[in-house]
């Protein structure tokens, strides 16, 4: 019997987010979805923060939910460049953050969120 | 004249503060700026990663599994297949029910005749719903008997009860949780205790819509049978478990040598969280076999990995009692050590609830910026497996 704990060293942080746009009939497809996130970074924490390795695992483009992946230590720096943006080439949008979790397999369900729905 | 002054550790309130403070400030031809240094450290976490053998006495499969109350999917992945074994397929088709009823008193649980017909008959499990651990009262039962209460620091103070602090956030003490055992013998009307406990929950008021699962003992009875104690006072309905399947065909999957956890120096085995990782991809429907343009994604499956003609992913979502874990937990074993299986591993995950009182037991557990508390188990043929046991931030380790 062996046991590994690891604690506080998760090498990858994983976000389920989705884009809304003000107004409602704009789509985007994954390769503009990940230019937004860019410019995102990109205010918020200048060329640097644009260069950040941030992977779309897996993205939707109707509802434009994708989930995120990003190292641990730029996790923190993700989540408040997407909370802040509120403008993409000139309309007003946002990001909603849903789920954040250091384990890819956390976002699989959600019981907050399911619950809602189906009871 | 220039001068700086610095200032460290300092809360959210004291920087809107000095914010505040240096925007009146800069209405005259001064100029100042204001730096400021964020903390950038990842929120915490635990990963447990475990490697054991069924025949090993100390083996804690079952443990792990019973202890684990309150389960809100369970996904068997099984490569190698391309539908569910038989005994795996009986398992998850019985039907398992559970029940929301609304509007429930706390009173109702320290009813008599509701301890002795339905507590202490079986395994009870009862969780609140649509309350969030973070923000508002949360109120569980679990099996052995314990009523756990996770409250705000009002309605603790005024329930009158000993209770301890919550152990997540000391320095503000915002949440207790209390704990009332339910089988204890003294615990019946007329006792200090009992009498001080019904007082506390008549004088709040406490109510809440609970999910509701009951298994009898022996056979003497039905798990219907709660229903009709709550029926016709209080709104019932009954829901099932929402099943989902999904099929892959030409999967790349991590090879893994059951006896090594860590990484290989050569280059022969995935590691155990590279493997974790990928299980979670598979879980969340990310489909990882070509690695796609590197502006978009990097990620792949890991490297040494093994094609598979067919796999199958097959999970239920609803309030999942553990005793039907065991039962699937049970089938894919005997799968496992069957001759004929062509399966390399077959991994079976259990999500707990993101608002649940307890995670493992009666260990606390608590959202802080997300309430994961979920297990994974990876059989291999030769009867070791592998247990992954992740916990969020607020959170002991299991």
């Amino acid at each position: 019997m062996k046991r590994i704990v690891s604690k506080d060293d998760a090498p990858y942080y994983y976000l389920k987010v989705s884009l809304e746009f003000e107004d409602e009939t704009v789509a985007v497809d994954i390769l503009t979805f990940r230019t937004v996130i860019m410019k995102a970074m990109m205010s918020m924490y200048g060329e640097v923060g644009a260069a950040i390795q941030i992977d779309i695992l897996k993205y939707e483009g109707e509802t434009m939910s994708a989930i995120l992946r990003v190292a641990g230590s730029s996790a923190v720096k993700l989540w408040g460049a997407l909370t802040l943006l509120s403008y993409y080439d000139e309309k007003p949008c946002a990001f909603r953050v849903h789920q954040v979790s250091p384990f890819l397999m956390a976002l699989a369900s959600s019981s907050r969120q399911l619950l809602m729905s189906t009871v | 004249r220039m001068s700086e002054v610095r200032f460290s550790k300092l809360s959210v309130q004291t920087c809107v503060c000095i914010t505040k403070y240096i925007a009146l400030l800069t209405t005259c031809s001064d100029v100042m700026s204001l730096t400021l240094q964020l903390d950038l450290r990842p929120p915490r976490s635990k990963l447990v990663m475990e490697k054991s053998n069924f025949a090993d006495e100390k083996s804690r499969h079952r443990k792990n599994v019973e202890e684990h109350h309150f389960n809100h999917m369970v996904e068997v992945f099984i490569p190698g297949c391309a539908e569910l074994p038989p005994s795996v397929q009986t398992e998850f088709d019985m039907p398992d029910d559970y029940y929301l009823i609304k509007d429930v008193p706390l009173t109702e649980f320290i009813n008599k005749d509701f301890i002795e017909n339905f507590v202490k008959k079986g395994s009870l499990y009862m969780l609140s719903h649509h309350t969030h651990i973070d923000k508002h009262n949360v109120y569980a039962v679990l099996p052995t008997g314990h009523l756990i209460l996770s409250v705000h620091k009002d309605t603790y103070e005024e329930l009158g009860l000993v209770g301890q602090p919550s152990q997540f956030n000391r320095k503000v003490k915002r949440k207790f949780v209390v704990e009332v055992d339910l089988t204890q013998d003294i615990f019946v009307p007329g006792k200090k205790n009992y009498e001080r406990v019904k007082k506390g929950f008549e004088r709040t008021e406490l109510k809440a819509d609970f999910l509701l699962s009951w298994k009898p003992e022996g056979t003497g009875q039905l798990a219907g049978s709660i229903l009709s104690y709550f029926h016709g006072r209080y709104e019932c309905a009954r829901h099932s478990q929402v099943p989902q399947v999904s099929r892959h065909t030409d999967l790349l999957l991590p090879v893994v040598t059951s006896s090594q956890l860590g990484d290989s120096d050569d280059g022969d085995w995935c590691s155990a969280r590279e493997c974790y990782e990928w299980l979670g991809a598979v879980s969340c429907g990310i489909s990882c076999n070509e690695a796609p343009e590197h502006y978009i994604s990097r990620f792949c499956c890991p490297d040494p990995s093994e094609m598979t003609p067919v796999a199958v992913r097959h999970s239920i979502t609803g309030f999942v009692a553990p005793g039907k874990v065991l039962r699937i937990q049970d089938s894919l074993r005997s799968y496992m050590t069957d001759n004929k299986t062509t399966s390399p591993w077959v991994a079976l995950t259990v999500h707990g609830f993101a608002d649940s009182p307890v995670s493992w037991a009666r260990r606390e557990h608590g959202f802080h910026h997300g309430g994961e508390n979920l297990y994974t188990f990876l059989f291999f043929p030769d009867s070791t497996y592998w247990l992954f046991q992740a916990v969020g931030t607020n959170d002991i380790c299991p």
